[in-house]
């Protein structure tokens, strides 16, 4: 039992740590604004954490007492810790410093009663920490069945068009009432139901699926699984309803997840596919924006309508992608990193200083927006012109995304992969990398610059500030946390790190610190992203320095 | 016939050493002509160029300081340690606030030079608890996962640092006070020339301690079982070397000197905000590359030519400051072309091969 | 012109001081299995990276089918249809078996960025035959059934094997085995033994063999260069060599 008592301390010290840091941070403050079931959200959190704490201490206990024990160490530690920080902010002059932190709240937290707060505190946190130990030991709960509804085939079928129906439904009732609706979901349902008998009768038994895990190549990829059939029709349905009720915030946080979802399948391939670690990305993103910008703006005179300018902005990006490449791609990995970054710098003061070109500071205005043979055309079909981008940026991901799956399962993707693995002896096959990887390059260019192209169209007006490096950092994250190679990872990752933070307002000013926080503890926990690529893109530890899950050590 | 077709093979080796020889001749002779230019043209009296001279120097001192934190990660970890110039202003942050309660508690006036000494100290704790804790939270855990990986934590914390300081201690500006401090304000006049004191403070203390340093790393048994770690951990762990203790000890010297340039840079620019590290630590990365990352004189030689192209560059070639960072980024691409392996790089990579 | 399939004359490498290579000449017929033996560091693997183009030799001249392969880039020298594998396997680890020998055949293939988008005709006629050949090959050395495993879940054997699968996907004139049965069981190693007696007697590929396993070497090569020091010390026929006196100081005379 008394072995158990130190390695204890260290989740406490942890925890406490944590707790600290969510104190200094202002959000147990932010947090106490809201209540749950009468408790203040914020001192909630911080009990959670202890709790936590020693449910972790307790795990790695053994035998009934020790892990109460455990638990109770470690909670003690916590709650010390804490304890003794508040008590700290008591000394004057500290918590001026820190701005975010109330010394009310800071007070409320050591009950009002200084040191004598402190030390009830640490009994609070060690109670907390026993009931950790308790949990710990209870027998763990059979979710066994909840697997298997997961991954049936069938199970999963069902769910989603059940879904599907009810989110279609809604959307439709609240654009043009229950009668639409009704009429609607019915339409809906017949049509999935037709599907879904054809799907359920077809889907072959498990072995026979064995086909699947052969590549996607030649006659394997014409052949449409009914499964994917169905879910894509749902995914149709679903885009492009359910956008019509969108208001007008909805719609920009879409859209902008739409963007970075294009600018991800670009940095995809150039990252998740060929290998290239690129952290200047941004550049391409603002290459096609002020192409778009200078192209269609009138303040330059040059004033070309938007689907003129379109793939040009595209064409102009990919070109300089390959000039950025013909220098820098011999260089080792972590001086390419370097060295896009620091082309990403460029790109950024060359835009804020060519005040004649780019209008500095100022940024360019009037952009122009995509017209369809006449105006009147989208005023009709949509009641907020700005929905229009979404649907020519769903547009445009469905296509780059369906474009750089072939990608992938074509010659071209095997050579990157390859290349990616094992650069000699892809040479020795014959690969000529150097071309393989500017044609990485260049492909991910083309697609930031649409993604910039169409960015500037739908802000108006751009400026140097769209263009820091944390854009590059933001792309290069949502597609490592979706899975890097993987399609699907990267409008998961996009979802997860722009929309979730859009939405999530109250604790906008907590956004980056949590998302910092989140990366790290994502790399510890699921390197390998959310989402990630078929194994044939999962590289074995000893190879590859990309995507592959951490050697077990 | 043997001869002819070794000549075929030598001869394409020839052209693409010749072309790029051509290149460099060709971007040397377009510099040379515009620095001529703006020597012949006396754009610049002597006491311009000297004053840049100077604050290229003191400049590259900091660069310097930093660039050999990351150069001692990379050469022991191989990662970029990207939250580096977070904990360089951490360390800044640190001093800030120490000196602010000595101001606030009259100590700074009962005794200068003790406070700067104590900020200083201060900078450099903190800094290297922060360094030890990134170590153990973010790294370690990753140790042997592929190369991305760390590097995407450390992009991580790096932006979990700076937001956190951005929260904990708000967005306004701290103002380091060096005009009330006696010693530190002002600066020398020598001719026409004027030399901030802190700019004197930083070369001073920079060199002393990049002395201290290279005696360290090649004397001690520290620096011994540094190299050896960073040669070869599984033989390093055989010879009885405690490889953890290593890299965290590492990492904390890399802090240090991070914490030591983050509060010179507090004195030297008066301003300390959540941002002061990203660009000095990008820089300084940039000048690690340039140096050879993970050789310790190189990093050295990188941060001092990095400062003095930043701070002369634009008076030499009648560039607009606004574009110094591009000088920067683009000395980097050329070096880089031409030794793809940095300016010092190339002994080291040889050794490993 | 001399209609020589493979020469080499006179090469020559030297790493810093030391000399790997030195004044290596050897000939190779059409058809042939020629060996490489000698002692580790004997400059064996020095030759087959001076030959694949990822370390030109200082001087000499390496000529396949009258062409000069020194100066020539690995990727180069790949479509000149040579082909190798590794003592250290080095499979592409995440691909499938399958996807290991598709990628082999690179330099046979076209498509480009147009036909991997739109998958027009050519690319789908390519793509198949690719496949179809992929199956072939797996099929014959005797990977059937293994082909949706991935790499690295292979057994050993099953690797070094595909790996071999891997090379002659690229339809190769000219095979470099670099030691191939290095690892195996006795059963494995005359099981390659037989593979490669069979692509010289039933497709008439041509191999360059580097092999420690002398039972392997004297079995089934034609001819036999021995190496030691970078230097050649003996040459000639399985027989000829075997009662070299130098071979036997050298190299055999330890191991015998």
């Amino acid at each position: 039992m008394r072995a158990a008592l130190l390695p204890a301390t260290r989740p406490g010290l942890v925890g406490g740590g944590a707790a600290i840091a969510i104190v200094v941070l202002g959000m147990v403050t932010a947090l106490n604004e809201r209540e749950l079931a009468g408790l203040p959200v914020g001192n909630l959190l911080v009990g959670l954490i202890v709790l936590a704490v020693g449910y972790r201490a307790a795990r790695d206990a053994v035998g009934a007492g020790s892990r109460l024990v455990a638990g109770l160490v470690a909670g003690l530690t916590a709650g010390a810790f804490l304890a003794l920080f508040m008590l700290f902010t008591r000394v004057p002059g500290v918590s001026e410093k820190l701005v975010q932190t109330e010394p009310e709240d800071t007070d409320a937290i050591l009950f009002g009663m200084g040191a004598g707060g402190a030390a009830l505190l640490a009994v609070f946190g060690a109670g907390l920490g026993v009931l950790g130990g308790v949990l710990a030991s209870l027998p763990a709960l059979p979710t066994g069945w909840l697997r298997a509804v997961a991954g049936s085939g069938r199970l999963r079928l069902i769910l989603v068009a059940l879904l599907s129906l009810l989110i279609v439904g809604l959307a439709l009732a609240f654009l043009f009432g229950l009668v639409v609706a009704v009429v609607g979901v019915i339409v809906l349902a017949g049509l999935e139901l037709a599907l879904l008998g054809g799907a359920l009768a077809s889907l072959p038994p498990l072995p026979a699926r064995l086909r699947q895990v052969l590549p996607k190549s030649g006659a394997g990829r014409r052949r449409l699984d009914p499964v994917a059939l169905l879910t894509l029709l749902i995914m149709a349905v679903v885009l492009i309803v359910v956008p019509m009720a969108f208001g007008q915030y909805f719609n920009h946080v879409s859209t902008t997840v739409g963007i970075f979802v294009l600018m991800g399948l670009g940095l995809n391939v150039v990252v998740g596919y060929a290998g290239l670690l690129d952290l200047g990305y941004v550049a391409f993103f603002a290459i096609g924006a002020y192409a778009m910008a200078i192209l269609s703006s009138p303040e330059q005179g040059i004033e070309v309508n938007f689907w003129l300018a379109l793939p040009i902005a595209m064409a102009v990006s990919g070109i300089s992608g390959t000039l950025l490449g013909i220098p820098v791609l011999r260089m080792r990995g972590d001086y390419l990193a370097i060295v896009t970054l620091g082309f990403g710098e460029i790109i950024r003061i060359f835009s804020q200083n060519l005040t004649d070109l780019t209008g500095g500071p100022q940024g360019v205005r009037d952009i122009a927006r995509p017209e369809l043979a006449e105006q009147e055309f989208t005023t009709l079909l949509f009641a907020n012109p700005q929905q229009f981008y979404f649907y020519l940026i769903a547009t445009g991901v469905v296509l780059v995304a369906i474009i750089s799956a072939h990608l992938l399962s074509s010659r071209i993707g095997r050579a990157w992969v390859a290349m990616r693995e094992d650069e000699d002896v892809a040479r020795a096959i014959g690969i000529r990398v150097v071309r393989y990887k500017l044609l990485a390059f260049t492909i991910g260019a083309v697609f930031a610059g649409l993604g910039g192209a169409i960015f500037a169209s739908r802000q108006n007006s751009i400026f140097p500030n769209d263009f820091t490096l944390i854009v590059s950092i933001n792309v290069l994250c949502l597609v490592i946390i979706g899975g890097m190679g993987s399609v699907r990872g990267v409008v998961v990752g996009s979802v997860a790190l722009i929309a979730l933070p859009e939405i999530l307002r109250e604790l906008a000013e907590f956004r980056l610190v949590t998302f910092g926080a989140l990366l790290v503890f994502m790399m510890i926990v699921r390197p390998q992203g959310l989402l990630p690529a078929g194994r044939s893109l999962v590289s074995g530890p000893a190879s590859l320095d990309i995507a592959a899950p951490p050697a077990e050590a | 016939m043997a001869t002819t077709s070794t000549t075929v093979g030598r001869s394409a080796a020839f052209s693409k050493r010749a072309f790029l020889t051509i290149l460099g001749v060709l971007i040397g002779a377009v510099l040379a002509f515009r620095l001529g230019q703006t020597i012949y043209d006396q754009v610049w009296g002597p006491e311009v160029w000297i004053r840049n001279l100077i604050n290229g120097l003191a400049l590259g001192a900091v660069y310097a300081l930093i660039a050999l934190g990351y150069t001692l990660v990379y050469g022991i970890l191989f990662m970029i340690n990207f939250a580096h110039g977070e904990v360089l202003m951490l360390g800044a942050m640190a001093g800030f606030f120490v000196l602010d309660a000595s101001i606030n508690s009259g100590f700074l006036d009962y005794n200068t030079l003790l406070t700067i000494v104590i900020v200083f100290i201060a900078g450099m704790s903190v800094a290297v608890v922060v360094g030890v804790l990134l170590e153990r939270i973010a790294y370690r855990p990753l140790r042997g996962a592929p190369r991305l990986v760390p590097l995407i934590s450390a992009i991580g914390a790096s932006i979990f640092l700076q937001n956190a300081a951005l929260q904990a201690f708000g967005a306004n500006v701290k103002i380091y006070p060096t005009p009330q401090i006696t010693g530190l304000s002002g600066g020398q006049r020598f001719g026409d020339v004027f030399v901030a004191n802190t700019s004197i403070m930083i070369m001073v203390l920079a060199i002393i301690t990049m002395v201290a340093l290279v005696l360290l790393v090649n004397r001690s048994r520290f620096g011994k079982a540094m190299r050896a770690v960073a040669e070869d951990k599984p033989t390093a762990q055989l010879m009885g070397i405690d490889v953890n203790r290593i890299i965290l000890l590492t990492f904390a010297l890399g802090s240090l000197l991070a914490g030591m340039a983050g509060v010179m840079l507090g004195f030297h620019n008066r301003q300390v905000t959540h941002m002061v590290g990203f660009m000095p630590g990008l820089k300084a990365f940039t000048a690690a590359v340039l140096g050879g990352i993970g050789n310790v004189p190189g990093a050295m030689l990188g941060g001092f030519f990095l400062g003095l192209a930043e701070s002369l560059g634009p008076t030499a070639f009648q560039i607009p400051s606004a574009y110094k960072d591009v000088i920067a980024f683009g000395l980097l691409v050329l070096i880089l072309i031409f030794r793809p392996t940095g300016l010092m790089g190339e002994r080291l990579s040889r050794e490993r091969a | 012109m001399d209609a020589e399939f493979f020469t080499a004359m006179a090469v020559t490498k030297r790493f810093g001081g030391v000399t790997a290579l030195l004044d290596l000449s050897l000939a190779i017929q059409r058809s042939q299995i020629y060996s490489l033996i000698g002692p580790n560091g004997a400059g064996k693997s020095t030759f087959f990276n001076a030959v694949t183009g990822f370390d030109p030799p200082d001087s000499g001249s390496i000529q396949f089918q009258g062409r000069e392969l020194v100066g020539l880039a690995p990727e180069a020298v790949a479509t000149a249809r040579i082909a190798r594998t590794y003592q250290n396997i080095r499979l592409f680890k995440s691909m499938t078996a399958l996807e290991n020998v598709i990628v082999g055949r690179h330099v046979l293939m076209r498509a480009g960025v147009f036909g991997a988008v739109f998958n027009p005709p050519p690319t789908r006629r390519e793509e198949e035959t690719a496949e179809t050949r992929a199956f072939e090959l797996l099929d014959f050395v005797g990977l059937r059934g293994r082909e949706a495993e991935v790499s690295i879940n292979l057994s050993y054997g099953d690797q070094r094997r595909l790996e071999i699968a891997r090379a002659l996907a690229l339809e190769p004139e000219l095979l470099l085995l670099d030691e191939p049965t290095a690892g195996m069981s006795p059963a494995e190693t005359s099981a390659v033994a037989d593979l490669v007696l069979h692509l010289r007697d039933e497709r008439g590929l041509t191999v360059l063999l580097v092999e420690h396993d002398m039972s392997v070497v004297m079995g089934i090569s034609d001819r036999i260069t021995v190496m030691d020091y970078g230097e050649e010390i003996a040459r000639g026929t399985p027989d000829e060599v075997q009662n070299d006196p130098r071979v036997l100081e050298a190299y055999l005379g330890g191991a015998a």
